[in-house]
């Protein structure tokens, strides 16, 4: 289910080229990373890369290419809120969309994720309606920044 | 733990495993609970912690082995199905996002809990005969049962 969500207007529609957007998948479990990655291909998502922790995914963010990051809390290494908060750090990173993904749905940790930046905050486990729903807002958002 | 910390703990236990497998892997699965059950070594069991200054409580998973593979088989094919990694994986996961929902559920209810990130178990042994308040949970699934295991403990 999706919980939280920052800067949704819902009002317009859906314009950019999803074959396009780049999807960094962040999670320690394999098996999460792989439904993750099937979900979105099934929404017609093309571009999706795996990192199994946040000091991975910063290697990959770095390039600039990225779009949506749909990473999890907890995980060795750097957990999601700690890769988070370094990416907002970086002012080039300000139209990137951060996706939340974690089975963490304490109140205090969802305020704390979106006040950290997070675009939008989905509690495992979540179905497929709940993952596109998340996504079609995320493009809207995307093309909302970038337009 | 009394009869009614028993149950209310069972409750959010049972309901988030239930709706996991529901959403996850589109799976129906019965509760039933249970207070035998052998174990084997062909079982997978993850672990984790839940734990305060004073108290902890510990969850293992425990499944048999062909139970993940039909259900990693269904979602990805024999082959990611056929790794023990992806099947440790896939265990680790689903405790994950059980014990999450628990550690919610206490901590809304005046705890300060933190979880321990899951790991895999290697065997049901002598630690698991102490006299630590236990509750499990059978969960049946293509016809057999996996269990979830509680134990709580004051700690000094």
């Amino acid at each position: 289910m999706i919980v939280a969500w920052n800067h949704a207007d819902g009002r317009s529609e859906g314009l950019m080229d999803r074959e396009n957007l780049r999807i960094l998948v962040v999670d320690d479990h394999m098996i999460m990373r792989s439904l993750i990655e099937k979900t979105a291909i099934s929404l017609g998502l093309k571009q999706i890369l795996h990192a199994e922790n946040g000091k991975q995914a910063l290697d990959k963010i770095n390039d600039g290419t990225i779009d949506i990051i749909l990473a999890d809390w907890n995980m060795p290494e750097m957990c999601g809120l700690d890769l988070l908060k370094a990416v907002r750090q970086n002012e080039d990173n300000n139209n990137l969309a951060f996706i939340m993904v974690t089975a963490e749905s304490e109140g205090t940790k969802m305020m704390e994720a979106m006040n950290s930046g997070a675009t939008a905050y989905l509690v495992k486990p979540f179905s497929s309606d709940d993952f596109k729903e998340t996504i079609d807002k995320i493009i809207l958002w995307l093309e909302k920044r970038r337009n | 733990m009394n009869n009614n910390q028993r149950k209310e703990l069972a409750d959010v236990i049972t309901s988030q495993t239930i709706e996991l497998f529901k959403v996850m892997f589109g799976a129906d699965i019965e509760p039933h609970m249970n207070d035998n059950h052998d174990f084997n070594d062909d079982d997978l069991i993850s672990k984790v912690t839940l734990s305060e200054e004073g108290f902890e409580i510990v969850l293992k998973f425990i499944f048999p082995r062909h139970i993940l593979v039909e259900l990693l088989n269904d979602m990805y094919g024999s082959i990611m199905a056929n790794h023990e990694s992806a099947r440790e994986d896939a265990i680790c996961e689903i405790s994950n996002i059980v014990c999450s929902g628990l550690k919610t559920y206490l901590n809304e209810k005046g705890h300060s809990l933190e979880m321990s990130l899951p790991s895999i178990y290697c065997s049901y042994n002598a630690e698991d005969s102490s006299d630590k308040e236990c509750l499990k949970i059978d969960f049946f699934l293509l016809g057999e049962a996996f269990t979830v295991d509680l134990k709580m403990d004051e700690t000094s």
